[in-house]
């Protein structure tokens, strides 16, 4: 109980630097070194110390190192300082003396120099000093909460500030517009992203740009409900999904806040030749662990063989353009889930593969066991089936199905040992072409 | 015959011995043991030496280094001479004499690009392949030279240790032993840590610059990229970001591998000195912080570490991940945001997910250094993101809360 409320009020009655420093003035300061054998050694010379104070506050602290090198400390928390920073360096001031320290993530001061004021005396060991600065920094730092607050405060009136300066808010605004910063060359699934910015004009013709435009406006000013790609500031990325793409553009919309009667939209027509590779393979040897129980011995796994897909093909008109593209569809039959949708022109390259995995190779013999083991089975090719719409005249897709090579048998430990046998490669996946209506709903 | 090849095989044995301590002896193992060495030497035949270098100060160069010089820490003497050009090449070499006056004990490089962009006069030696003998030389102040050691090795021996080693004043060399009281061993050591920080600042201005040349670092530099797997974000070499754009995503499957980079307008020592980075997800309306959660129990001290690493570079140069599904990896603190908002959670809904850097000291974020927000679908197909988090086995958020509920 005792102990309790000693910590307690110790904690309480915890003075910032700028209480502490009213026992303190500029001078010339007696500087003790650590020597190698982490003991204080007196230095020949004394250091002067200019301490800045406005009203109780103390601004900063110019230590001149041996008298010729201009440090300044500035407080961590201006109001209640724990301590004063320069770089990595720290400067607390204690009873006769500051400590100038650096400090560790683990809450630790390791004691540099001893400052001494002039007629203040010093005595302390090098391990009591870096316990006593560290002890008084951490309960410092609790005690920070409110000026930390009020640090807080003003810096996010700042930022406040700014972004109403910055910002439509209270403004007289007669339009907004969505620049890109770059023209894309190519609009697809998994092309690259596009970037865009906003433009803000003014009634009195001033204009106000988003930071990606050279300018402030903040994006927070803005709600985004764009279609066909990601809804997200700055940078936007084509969906992945041709379902949601109905239109074959993209639609980047953006509403003011503070103005929801003004909106921009910008249209981006979709280029669909970006080429594409779908991989539904079969897993390999060594990765059979992730699928199913395995128990390892000598011999190496057998791979997994590939699913089994069904891609239709149709072709259509591109909504914007009016020029001819493919509308595709891969099904995996074995799992009974779509794979993808993807709309591509007839000369945009698609590689789909349903290759078989590769086996592991045994194990090489050992001491115990002088035999190698034998290489895994590769996995088969999936089968595939294509059907194409009698609107496809071209396409440009490309279907892998062959079968895993085997793994190679393992090394014999000894001449007389023998070696493992290789693998059988995986069977190739058969390839049906059909021609036949196809219905896509996207 | 057994006899006299064991003879003639500790015989040479011996040799070897002796001819390597020959060349240690002559090279010195380091600078500073030489020194120590040296400064015995000369107390014995004091006059002699005084006399022999005190011809140096006689000596002008174009640097003003030439001349007799004398060691903090024995108060020997030596001498300095710069050599400009030898053979009728520009070395810029900074011979020092211990013992002969006509034979340099050590013929030091000069680092002609910090002279001629900083006035700054660094010379080094690498008298062998060994990190503890490598030496340098700056000139704190005119005619006050601190001696440097060092603590890396570099498979090029044509060019000084990198800036961001760490260098011990190990001694000063003055040519006027008044100087000494002025310039001890820890005031050499202060300056020379402000000309480094110097040299550092134009490093990393430079550094940014050229930075700036790569397309991801100056689309994204304050922000951060995100992307599928971490392996198409690292790249091979320091300061080449060429990672590619097309490969980083807005969107992605909650519960899928999420994988980012953020990319700093200056390293933190030098933004927020002492500081270490922070990370704080949102989601939902709910808000997760590595290191108050890393504060808050034994749980999540253990499981969050402190991200010390990358201070001194412009992005991360291992990417971090929300969830990692290759390898089973996660960020606790994300994992404790899907904990916080699993009831708000539902299948087809979309989440913008916003992460963001901050330097940390002393228990609070300081400032945010680099921020992101990625777009996370709810996937409808129940193989993914609910089998992904809410398997009762293997889901991040059983795990959480199973490691929670210990």
């Amino acid at each position: 109980m005792v102990i309790t409320c000693i910590v307690f009020c110790s904690a309480k009655a915890q003075k910032s630097q700028n209480e502490i420093l009213q026992q303190f003035e500029s001078g010339k300061y007696t500087v003790y070194k650590v020597t190698d054998k982490e003991k204080f050694e007196k230095i020949k010379k004394t250091w002067p110390v200019e301490i800045t104070k406005v009203r109780d506050d103390v601004s900063q602290v110019l230590v001149k190192r041996s008298g010729i090198l201009d440090e300044l400390f500035k407080p961590d928390v201006p109001g209640y300082p724990a301590y004063f920073a320069y770089k990595t360096y720290r400067l607390s001031f204690m009873k006769d003396y500051a400590v100038y320290y650096s400090w560790n993530g683990k809450q630790q001061a390791t004691t540099k120099y001893i400052l001494v004021k002039p007629g203040g005396d010093f005595g302390a060991s090098w391990e009591v000093t870096n316990k006593n600065v560290a002890t008084y920094a951490t309960a410092t730092f609790k005690n920070q909460t409110g000026a930390r607050a009020n640090v807080k405060q003003a810096k996010a009136k700042m930022v406040e500030a700014e972004r109403k300066a910055n910002s439509l808010e209270g403004k007289q605004v007669s339009k907004i517009e969505i620049q890109l910063v770059e023209e894309p060359s190519k609009v697809g699934h998994f092309s690259e992203a596009i970037h865009y910015g906003v433009i803000a004009t003014l009634k009195d013709g001033t204009k106000r740009k988003t930071k990606n435009l050279k300018g402030k406006l903040p994006w927070d000013d803005f709600k985004l409900s764009h279609q066909g790609c990601s809804n997200t500031i700055d940078i936007v990325r084509v969906d992945e999904d041709a379902t949601q793409i109905p239109e074959d553009k993209l639609v980047l919309k953006v509403t003011s806040v503070y103005h929801p009667s003004l909106k921009a939209i910008k249209n981006i027509n979709m280029t669909n030749d970006v080429a594409i590779k779908v991989n539904q393979n079969g897993f390999w040897g060594y990765e059979r662990e992730k699928h199913m129980a395995v128990s390892q011995g000598m011999d190496g796994q057998h791979a997994g063989r590939a699913d089994n897909l069904t891609v239709k093909v149709k072709t259509v008109t591109h909504k914007q353009t009016g020029k001819k593209i493919n509308k595709i569809e891969i099904f995996n039959t074995t799992k009974n889930k779509i794979i993808a949708r993807y709309k591509l022109t007839p000369e945009t390259q698609l590689i789909i593969n349903a290759i078989g995995g590769q086996g592991m190779n045994g194990f090489d013999g050992t001491s115990s066991r002088p035999n190698g083991g034998n290489g895994g089975y590769g996995g088969a090719g999936g089968n595939v089936t294509f059907i194409k719409d009698p609107s496809v005249t071209k396409h440009n897709i490309i279907i892998n199905t062959s079968g895993g090579k085997g793994g190679k048998g393992g090394s014999p430990k000894y001449s007389t040992a023998s070696r493992g046998r290789n693998g059988t490669a995986g069977n190739n996946g058969n390839t049906i072409k059909q021609t036949k209506k196809v219905t896509l709903n996207f | 015959m057994k006899k006299q090849t064991l003879l003639t095989a500790i015989f040479s044995l011996f040799l070897i011995i002796g001819i390597n301590n020959t060349v240690e002896a002559q090279l010195g193992r380091s600078l500073i043991k030489s020194m120590r060495k040296k400064g015995k030497k000369n107390k014995k035949k004091k006059g002699n030496t005084k006399a022999k270098f005190a011809e140096f100060s006689s000596e002008n160069d174009e640097m003003k280094i030439s001349g007799q010089y004398f060691s903090f820490k024995e108060k020997s003497d030596m001498g300095l001479r710069f050599v400009k050009s030898a053979e009728g090449k520009i070395v810029n070499q900074l011979h020092v004499f211990f013992t002969d006056p006509d034979n340099p004990t050590y013929k030091f490089t000069m680092k002609e690009s910090y002279y001629r962009k900083h006035q700054i006069k660094m010379f080094f030696v690498w008298p062998s392949a060994s990190a503890s003998s490598y030496i340098e030389m700056v000139e704190v102040d005119p005619g006050v030279f601190a001696v440097i050691s060092g603590n890396r090795s570099l498979d090029r021996y044509e060019d000084p240790i990198p800036l961001f080693a760490t260098r011990e004043v190990v001694n000063v060399f003055a040519k006027d032993m008044t100087q000494f009281d002025t310039w001890d061993i820890e005031t050499a050591q202060a300056k020379l840590d402000m000309i480094v920080g110097t040299l550092k600042g134009a490093a990393s201005d430079k550094t940014k610059k050229k930075l700036m040349k790569y397309d991801v670092y100056k689309n994204y530099v304050g922000k951060i990229a995100f992307a599928k797997s971490t392996n198409v974000l690292r790249n091979q070499k320091d300061n080449q970001p060429t990672e590619k754009e097309a490969n980083f995503i807005t969107k992605q499957i909650l519960g899928e591998t999420v994988a980012f980079k953020p990319y700093f307008e200056k390293p933190l020592e030098q933004s927020h000195p002492g500081a270490w980075f922070n990370i704080t997800y949102e989601m939902a309306g709910q808000k997760t912080d590595r290191e108050a959660l890393r504060n808050s129990s034994s749980v999540f001290g253990n499981n969050i570490p402190q991200i010390d690493d990358d201070k001194g570079r412009f992005y991360f140069w291992f990417p971090r991940v929300t969830i990692n599904t290759s390898n089973n990896v996660a960020d606790y603190a994300f994992l404790e945001l899907l904990r916080l908002t699993q009831d708000k959670l539902t299948a087809g809904k979309i989440y913008d997910l916003k992460i963001t850097i901050w330097a940390y000291k002393d228990g609070a974020n300081i400032d945010p250094v680099a921020s992101g927000t990625i777009q996370l679908e709810y996937a409808t197909d129940a193989n993914k993101t609910k089998k992904r988090l809410f398997e009762p086995v293997h889901g991040w958020v059983s795990k959480i809360e199973d490691v929670l509920d210990e």
